[in-house]
This record gives structure tokens, C-alpha cells and sequence, in this order.
């Protein structure tokens, strides 16, 4: 039961931002939306703290989730520096670590199966087959930008690198939806299911992030932030990596609590 | 990912423990790949002597999963209810 209040948290955060958006004067909207985006960062840092916290140092789901809450926190840290109006090269810098932290935790835990050594079972062919479609999925969504990146890149604006970075990074994370998904079925029935599926949610609403945020550039509108559309699937998305960190953490507590719970 | 009941109480009993994390389904994946790994047979064959060997072959796989804290815990609960 806690478990799915815990699935559900990130859809009331983005209630709770669509009320104080709705009851906002005009000006204020924009700060509404920031703070919710931020806000969610701040809950998704909490979250993998706490999932890493609930291993002991060196163990491989500690660096998974230390790495995710790196990305988080850096990723924060960037849009202060924004927010103060600071250097362009340092919330480049900022954004392409975080970015990177993102990949390696993601590809941690997607990985997770291997590293157990229950791969064995599973078929070579069935696996690259899955992975081949996350990859065609993830060139469709991510491939316009990309491209228009290195066009940008290739005319000498040198600061593309940070769009280009970010793009490079969710194409990753969206072939790793693929063995995060294998796992999360996988693990159907046990405790474990719940931060793989909420991560793999997480995930999944930012590929819907990366589609209307495409769509809205390609019909000239608005896009970046302080808008309620593409600001809404960033709360939501975000605040998954804190329900997946919480889940994580109740999922390795006691197992006389696990059993109470289950 | 494939996996199915193995008939063996015993092999049954660690699955079921297992499942508690990692579901039904990989619980028993679990069991028959590391009793085929540490003792080179199916869990239909597993013996009350064979559960330690076993418990060492799991080890690993559950560290990744849960952390070793509570690996151990699952561990010795597997013992205890084999009468281990």
C-alpha cells in the first residue's frame, strides 16, 4: 500500500504545482513553475540519498544511486547558477557532469541483472533485439536536435557542447529504458519491482518530455522553461527518481518490515 | 528470463524467500542458476546438504540487490527454516 502512495506522490506534487499555477497571478506563474522544478530536484537529491544510505560503502547499488543523486545535485546547482545569471561555461559545466552522472547510474542499474549473474538464462538475441529497438526509439526522439547540435558545433558556436551533451545523454538513458524495463518485469512480485519500475517511469516521462519539447520547437512555439506543459513532465519526472530512491530504501530494510509490507 | 517450479521443497522453500525481493519468477531463475553454478545439477536435486553451497553461490547476487547487511539476514532466515 505505501508502495503505490509512493507511486502516486509525483502525480499530487504536479496537482499541487497545477493549483498554485491556476491561483497565481500572470507574473508569478513563471517563479510557481521554477520552484516546483527545483523543488522536485531537491525531493529526487533527498531520495537517492536515502536509497544510497541504505547500502553500506562500496556496494554497487550505493555507486548506482550516489551517482543519480550526483546528477540531481549538480544538475540543481546549474539551475541556481542560471537563476543568479552566472557564467554560460560554468552551467555548461555543470549540466554536461550532471548529464554524465546521469548515464552511469542509470547504466548501473540497468546493468544490475548482469552483475548478479542472472543473465545467463536470458537470450543473447531476445536482449540485443530489445536493446536495437530502444536504440531506433531513442534516434527518433533525440536525432533532430543532435543533429541540429552539431551543425551548431560544426559553425563554431563552441557552447552547443552543452545541448549536444544533454541530447548525447538522453538518448543513453532512453536505450537504458529497455533493461530497466527487462528488469522491472523481471522482478514483478517482489519488493525490488518498485524502485525499478519508478525509475523506469521516471524515464519513460522524460522520453514524453523529449517528444512534446520536440513537437512545441517544431511548430515554433515557446519551449525551455516557465512553461506549464513541458515544466509539468519535468516535476513529474524528477519526483520519480524520489519515489524510486524511497522505494529503494524500504525495499532493503528488515525483512521482518519487508514482510509486513509485501 | 525463464524459470519454473522445480517440485523440491527445498529449493521451493529458498525460492519463496527469495521471491520476497526479487518476485516469484526471478526467485526460482535465481535457485535453479546458482544450484546448476555451485553444485553443476538442477534444484530438483537439492539436498538439505547442498544448502550451503548454495547459500554461498547466492551470496553475490543478493549483495548487488539488497547490500550485505541484508543478505546475511536472508541468508541465516533460509537457514532457519530448513532447520539448518
Amino acid at each position: 500500500m505505501r508502495y503505490r502512495a509512493l507511486a502516486a506522490t509525483p502525480a499530487i506534487l504536479v496537482l499541487a504545482t497545477l493549483v498554485a499555477w491556476a491561483v497565481s497571478p500572470g507574473a508569478a506563474r513563471v517563479t510557481v513553475l521554477t520552484a516546483a522544478v527545483e523543488a522536485a530536484k531537491v525531493l529526487a537529491m533527498a531520495g537517492c540519498i536515502l536509497a544510497a544510505s541504505a547500502f553500506e560503502p562500496g556496494e554497487y547499488m550505493r555507486r548506482a544511486w550516489a551517482l543519480l543523486g550526483a546528477c540531481t545535485l549538480l544538475l540543481f546547482a546549474r539551475d541556481i547558477v542560471a537563476l543568479a545569471n552566472g557564467p554560460a561555461a560554468a552551467q555548461g559545466l555543470l549540466a554536461i557532469v550532471g548529464n554524465g552522472s546521469s548515464v552511469a547510474g542509470t547504466w548501473m542499474l540497468a546493468r544490475a541483472w548482469t552483475v548478479a549473474g542472472l543473465a545467463e538464462e536470458d537470450r543473447p538475441a531476445g536482449r540485443v533485439a530489445v536493446l536495437a529497438g530502444a536504440a531506433a526509439l531513442a534516434l527518433v526522439v533525440t536525432g533532430g536536435p543532435l543533429l541540429a547540435d552539431v551543425r551548431a558545433l560544426i559553425g563554431g558556436h563552441l557552447l552547443a557542447i552543452v545541448p549536444f551533451a544533454s541530447d548525447v545523454a538522453d538518448a543513453a538513458v532512453l536505450i537504458l529504458l529497455a533493461p530497466l524495463l527487462q528488469t522491472t518485469l523481471a522482478l514483478r512480485g517482489g519488493a525490488l519491482r518498485w524502485p525499478w519500475a519508478l525509475m523506469t517511469a521516471g524515464n519513460l516521462l522524460w522520453l514524453l518530455f523529449d517528444v512534446v519539447y520536440a513537437i512545441e520547437a517544431a511548430w515554433g512555439l515557446p519551449v525551455g522553461r516557465g512553461h506549464f506543459v513541458t515544466d509539468s513532465l519535468r516535476v513529474l519526472a524528477t519526483a520519480f527518481l524520489f519515489s524510486a530512491g524511497l522505494a529503494q530504501r524500504w525495499a532493503v530494510l528488515p525483512q521482518t518490515r519487508l514482510e509486513a509490507v509485501s | 528470463m525463464t524459470g519454473d517450479v522445480t517440485g523440491n521443497a527445498i529449493a521451493d522453500r529458498i525460492a519463496a524467500r527469495l521471491a520476497l525481493y526479487l518476485g516469484p519468477h526471478t526467485g526460482r531463475v535465481a535457485v535453479k542458476t546458482f544450484a546448476v553454478k555451485a553444485l553443476g545439477r538442477g534444484p530438483e536435486t537439492l539436498t538439505l546438504g547442498d544448502v550451503p553451497a548454495l547459500q554461498q553461490a547466492l551470496r553475490p547476487m543478493l549483495r548487488t540487490f539488497v547490500g550485505r547487511a541484508q543478505t546475511e539476514i536472508v541468508l541465516e532466515q533460509i537457514a532457519r527454516e530448513l532447520g539448518l
